[in-house]
């Protein structure tokens, strides 16, 4: 049903190798900082180590300004044996500017920062980014809200260090059983907390603050356990 | 955010709002309007905040009117009026604004260039005044100046003063330096200066004293230098022998002189120094003249090595003919014959000497390659090689001896030759008392030279009467008995010289047919070889020294090599063969000369090539005879052992799996076992049948008085009889043991990694437990037997450790496929980044292109709608005026009319 509704959207498919059977997970990363501004003659992705003057000078903060946090929480999750299985069903970017992202699961995200700015800067730019050796579109700026894009009755599990449950993971994925999608809705930003209103259920994975991408490896840890990745 | 944006856009529009105003014409609400950004860009200039749609169409509006309007009511005329006048194409000025445009153009035009000349009315004549010191000059009054000038010159002031007088100059800097002046003057007087004089005088000629002192030890410091350096070898090595003396001299008399000096007043050595023309400067002179080095000659090709040798001997072989005849030697004779000697025991450190070889001294390797035969038997049976190994090392020493006392006279020589040679030049050039004196000192060490030779002469001589009655040129022997008739009863280092002599003359570079000759020689020593090999006893010195020989000839002629060893092979497989099949009496096995023979080609050809023409068919039949030949006495149990340590000396390099040999040491170790029985399960029947039929290798005496091992005797074993009471002693077996044991350590090393290593050697371990359990063994044997088991052990753990199960089907998860994204590096918005130029740029002008058309079309469009209004405009116009005039037709008739129909025509015109 779920991946019914992806492909209504008009993705590419999915990975579906027995879907029918296993459930999946799909990731939404809120509060990314992705932002272009015009830095001398182009377009660059702003981020806090190469433009803190730029950012300055146009009176920001330059801490606010984090795309690397974006790139390991998204190398994370697609270099994981859970997306090499096809497990991941979904992978969405809400940016602080209020943009959607689209992520094909299949992507292979470029493994230096740099070109990872400057793929984000184009995908910005040109709304969306083909493969060079495949007909899909690998990511695309889509419309809000998330909640459209996400499958009818799937689960959505907030995660923040600020939450009241703290939860052993395993346990609580092994809870919603083996069939089900997930949604995990995880920030990739710097500061503050995630405040989306679709969410069911607010948890803390740890009783440590995380970084975004060492959460994301936890609960893919814990989903490759459930599903017996290796 | 959008707030702000909000915000500029308003003050935007208070601007253009106000400016409406100020002009003073009616607002259009429509031109108030602005489009908003839709996003922000931090960094992106703001370029006017969007656009006023409104204002810009009412612009455009207005343009029209200027142009296009005119051009449609100009439409039907033929001609137009155009007024020049100034200011009249401006509406928006008025008449004060005209007039005041019209004077300004006036003025300009008056101050052209052409108006310079124009003779200037009176009224506007510019003053322009010639002022001095902002007084104009026209006020001064020429004359009071010069009288004041006048008056001061006669007071007779110097230059100075009327510097500061003149045109422009101050009185306050000129008054301040003459007072300085005039006070120095009167501070010094006479005395005082010249007692300055004095000091000055003073002063230099103590600078010049400190100058000179300093000089003499700069020099004393270079002299002692150079002596340093005259006896460093640096020097020695740049100098050449005759100038090194007269350097030397100088030197010392330097030295002497300095001597001297320190006695003597030093004002009398100067004087000496002087009077005499300066040795060191003489001696540089003349080394400024000598000759600079030499390139050296070039290197001999080995064609040209080898032509040289042929010549050397042909010459040497003319003189021994001819002392033949005359029967008178002459010292003189003697020492040529040592020096062409030279060249031949040059040559017995190799014949290929390379560029960077070091000095004949200097050698590495004690004489020739150490004897391999010895190499084998030492795997075979150590001890009894100890006479022969003797014997070749003091071959060796005496041949290092020999080299060493050559070499030192010929050094002497060299240097003899340079010195006779500088002697010649220096007589040429001057007959300098010096010269002379060197000279004698020349033939002082000449003639010691000459003493030391001949007494080098007379250990040399000891080893020339031996060779002297070999001839130097020989024909390459095209047979086996002619080869045997010229050396069979020479000493070893004869055999060596002739050969080499041999190949020296017949060369194959030398001449096309020597390649023939070569060729057939090549086999006769091959025969030779087998024969020494089969002689009893073996004279393991003479293979040894056939062996370097044969092994350099193999590398002259490689495929006649091969060929030989392939039909020698053919016929050694033959002979096997054949008693195979007779089965009666004798042995199988290959005589000692086969394996002689076999390890000759082992040392020839690369063992380690997986497929070869020679080798391989000799692993083939040496893995043949271990397995196929029936062990009936001891001797047989040698030489099983000796093809085992052959395969195994192959197979080091080779590393390939022998199944042969590892068979045979098994039944080899089975045969030391009461019961073959036991080895049964362990080794294959057929090899029991043929190595275990007796148990050869069974120790008789239950006791353990074989503490000690006697070595056994190569040539002994060799000669003895199959029924030797060699062969039956318990030594013998523990020999054997031993030496098995080692193969198979070697084996151990090599198979190491082999995967199959545990069941290839399981056997091993059953079989070994049962030979130790079954004979007394020594310490030793026990030892190495241990160590081998230990090995066995431990590599078959290794490797069970290391297997990995069988597993059905593993069928790896397939990993989902990835894709890169395409983006470019520095991402421009709005550049075209197809790779095909003329692709790009085609699209991009197409693009244009439809932009311009399409603007085109909407302005074209845009006038039309204009001129439609205009259109109308005139129309309605029109309209309106025929309408009036129509109304005003129809009134008037209408008036008309009513007038006439109640009659009173007149009554209105009356009015009016």
């Amino acid at each position: 049903m779920g991946e019914d509704l992806l492909c209504q959207n008009g993705d590419s498919k999915p990975p579906m190798d027995n879907a029918e059977e296993d459930g999946g997970v799909i990731f939404v990363l809120e509060k990314a900082s992705l932002e272009t501004a015009k830095v001398g003659k182009n377009y660059q992705l702003l981020n806090c180590d190469d433009h803190a003057n730029f950012l300055r000078k146009h009176k920001r903060d330059p801490a606010a300004y984090r795309p690397d946090i974006l790139h390991q929480a998204l190398l994370a999750i697609l270099d994981s044996p859970l997306n090499k299985a096809g497990r991941l069903k979904g992978l969405y970017v809400q940016t602080e500017n209020n943009v959607l992202i689209q992520i094909n699961p299949h992507v292979r995200i470029p493994r230096t920062f740099k070109r990872f700015c400057g793929l984000m800067a184009q995908l910005l730019h040109k709304l969306s980014i083909r493969a060079t050796n495949g007909p899909d579109k690998l990511l695309r700026v889509i419309k809000q809200p998330v909640t459209q894009h996400l499958p009818v009755g799937a689960r959505r599990i907030g995660m923040s260090f600020k939450a009241p449950k703290v939860v052993q993971l395993r346990d609580y994925i092994a809870a919603a059983g083996l069939k089900s999608t997930l949604v995990f809705v995880v920030g990739a930003m710097a500061h503050g907390k995630i405040e989306p209103d679709y969410i069911d259920d607010l948890v803390a994975v740890s009783e440590y603050p995380l970084s975004a991408a060492c959460c994301l490896g936890r609960i893919c840890n814990a989903l490759e356990q459930q599903w017996k990745i290796l | 955010m959008s707030k702000k944006r909000k915000a500029v856009g308003l003050r935007a529009n208070k601007g253009f709002l106000k400016r409406q105003q100020s002009s003073g014409q009616a607002t259009n609400m429509f031109e108030a309007l602005w489009t908003r950004n839709k996003f922000f860009v931090l960094g992106k200039k703001q370029k006017g905040q969007g656009q006023r749609i409104g204002f810009s169409r009412s612009l455009a509006n207005d343009k029209r009117k200027k142009t296009l309007l005119q051009e449609y009511k100009q439409r039907g005329k033929a001609n137009a009026f155009l007024d020049r006048r100034f200011g009249e194409d401006d509406e928006r000025l008025g008449d004060d604004d005209k007039s005041i445009m019209r004077f300004q153009r006036e003025r300009q035009l008056q101050l052209q260039r052409k108006s310079k000349f124009n003779l200037p009315d009176e009224e506007d004549e510019d003053e322009e005044v010639l002022t001095h010191k902002g007084a104009a000059l026209a006020h001064i009054d020429d004359y009071v100046d010069e009288l004041s000038t006048d008056e001061d010159n006669e007071q007779g002031l110097d230059g100075d003063v009327e510097d500061g007088l003149k045109f422009g100059g101050s009185p306050e800097g000129y008054k301040g330096k003459y007072n300085v002046i005039e006070c120095e003057k009167k501070q010094r007087s006479k005395k005082e200066i010249m007692e300055e004089v004095v000091a000055k005088s003073k002063f230099y000629k103590a600078l010049k004293a400190k100058e000179k002192e300093e000089d003499s030890h700069l020099k004393d410091k270079l002299d002692s230098e150079f002596a340093a350096l005259s006896q460093s070898r640096a020097l020695l090595s740049l100098v050449r022998p005759k100038k090194m003396n007269a350097l030397k001299a100088v030197v010392s008399r330097n030295a002497l002189e300095n001597a001297v000096m320190e006695k003597y007043d030093p004002g009398v050595s100067e004087q000496m120094a002087k009077e005499k023309p300066d040795d060191y400067d003489k001696l540089m002179k003349e080394m400024i003249f000598d000759m600079r080095a030499h390139a050296s000659d070039r290197l001999k090709t080995s064609e040209e090595l080898v032509k040289e040798e042929r010549e050397r001997l042909e010459e040497l072989e003319n003189a021994r003919k001819q002392r033949m005849l005359e029967d008178a030697d002459s010292d003189l004779e003697e020492t040529q014959l040592n020096s062409k000697n030279q060249g031949e025991n040059r040559r017995l450190h190799g014949i290929g000497v390379s560029g960077d070889d070091l000095s004949e001294n200097f050698c590495m390797d004690g004489g020739p390659k150490k004897g391999w035969v010895d190499e084998v038997l030492s795997r075979t049976m150590e001890g009894m090689k100890t006479e022969t190994d003797d014997e070749d090392n003091s071959d060796d020493a005496e041949e290092d001896s020999l080299d060493s006392s050559n070499t030192d006279a010929e050094e002497e020589e060299d240097i003899e030759e340079n010195s006779g040679a500088d002697v010649n030049s220096g007589r040429e050039r001057n007959s300098s008392p010096k010269i002379e004196c060197d000279l004698k000192q020349k033939e002082r060490e000449l003639s010691f030279n000459v003493k030391k030779r001949q007494t080098d002469l007379v250990s040399v001589m000891g080893n020339q009467r031996q060779l002297e009655g070999l001839p130097y040129v020989i024909e390459a022997p095209q047979s086996l008995e002619e080869f045997t008739k010229l050396v069979g009863n020479r000493s070893l280092e004869e055999l060596v010289t002739v050969i080499r002599r041999i190949r020296a003359c017949n060369a194959i570079s030398l001449a096309v047919e020597n390649r023939k000759k070569m060729q057939i020689f090549y086999n006769v020593l091959l025969s030779y070889f087998a024969t020494v090999s089969a002689q009893r006893p073996v004279s393991l010195q003479r293979i040894n020294a056939l062996v370097r020989p044969l092994v350099e000839m193999s590398s002259e002629t490689p495929y006649f090599a091969a060929a030989c060893a392939r039909e020698r092979l053919m016929q050694m497989h033959k002979q096997l063969s054949e008693k195979l099949r007779i089965k009666e009496g004798g042995t199988c096995w290959p005589s000692i000369k086969t394996i002689f023979l076999l390890r000759l080609w082992c040392m020839i050809f690369p063992s380690s090539d997986f497929r070869h023409a020679v080798m391989t068919p000799a692993i083939l039949l040496m893995g043949e005879y271990l397995m196929r030949c029936h062990i009936v006495s001891g001797r047989d149990i040698v030489i099983g052992s000796l093809m085992c340590s052959l395969l195994l000396s192959v197979m080091r390099h080779a590393k390939r799996y022998c199944p042969e040999v590892l068979m045979f040491l098994l039944a080899l170790f089975s045969s030391a076992l009461p019961n073959r029985m036991i080895a049964q399960h362990h080794c294959p029947g057929f090899m029991l049948e043929l190595v275990a039929s007796k148990s050869w290798l069974l120790l008789q005496c239950d006791e353990s008085v074989h503490q000690v091992m006697d070595d056994l005797h190569f040539n002994s074993i060799i000669i003895a009889d199959d029924s030797a009471p060699i062969f039956g002693s318990d030594n013998f077996r523990l020999k054997m043991l031993q030496i098995a044991v080692r193969n198979l350590q070697g084996f151990l090393n090599i198979y190491a990694d082999l995967s199959c290593f545990p069941e290839v050697f399981a056997p091993f371990l059953v079989v070994l437990r049962e030979v130790m359990r079954a004979n007394k063994l020594p310490d030793r044997l026990k030892q190495s037997i241990f160590e081998a088991l230990e090995f066995i052990h431990a590599k078959t753990e290794e490797h069970d450790r290391m297997r990995q199960p069988l597993r059905i089907r593993v069928k790896r998860p397939v990993p989902i496929k990835q894709f890169n994204p395409k983006f470019e590096e520095n991402f421009a918005q709005g550049r075209n980044y197809d790779p095909d130029r003329e692709r790009a740029e085609k699209k991009k002008l197409l693009r244009q292109l439809k932009r311009e058309a399409k603007g085109a079309a909407r302005e074209l469009r845009k006038d039309n709608y204009f001129l439609v209004e205009e259109k109308m405009k005139e129309r309605v116009e029109a309209e309106e005026i025929r309408n009036e005039n129509y109304r005003k037709a129809m009134s008037f008739l209408e008036g008309q009319e009513a007038a006439f129909k109640s009659g009173q025509l007149g009554k209105r015109r009356k009015r009016r």
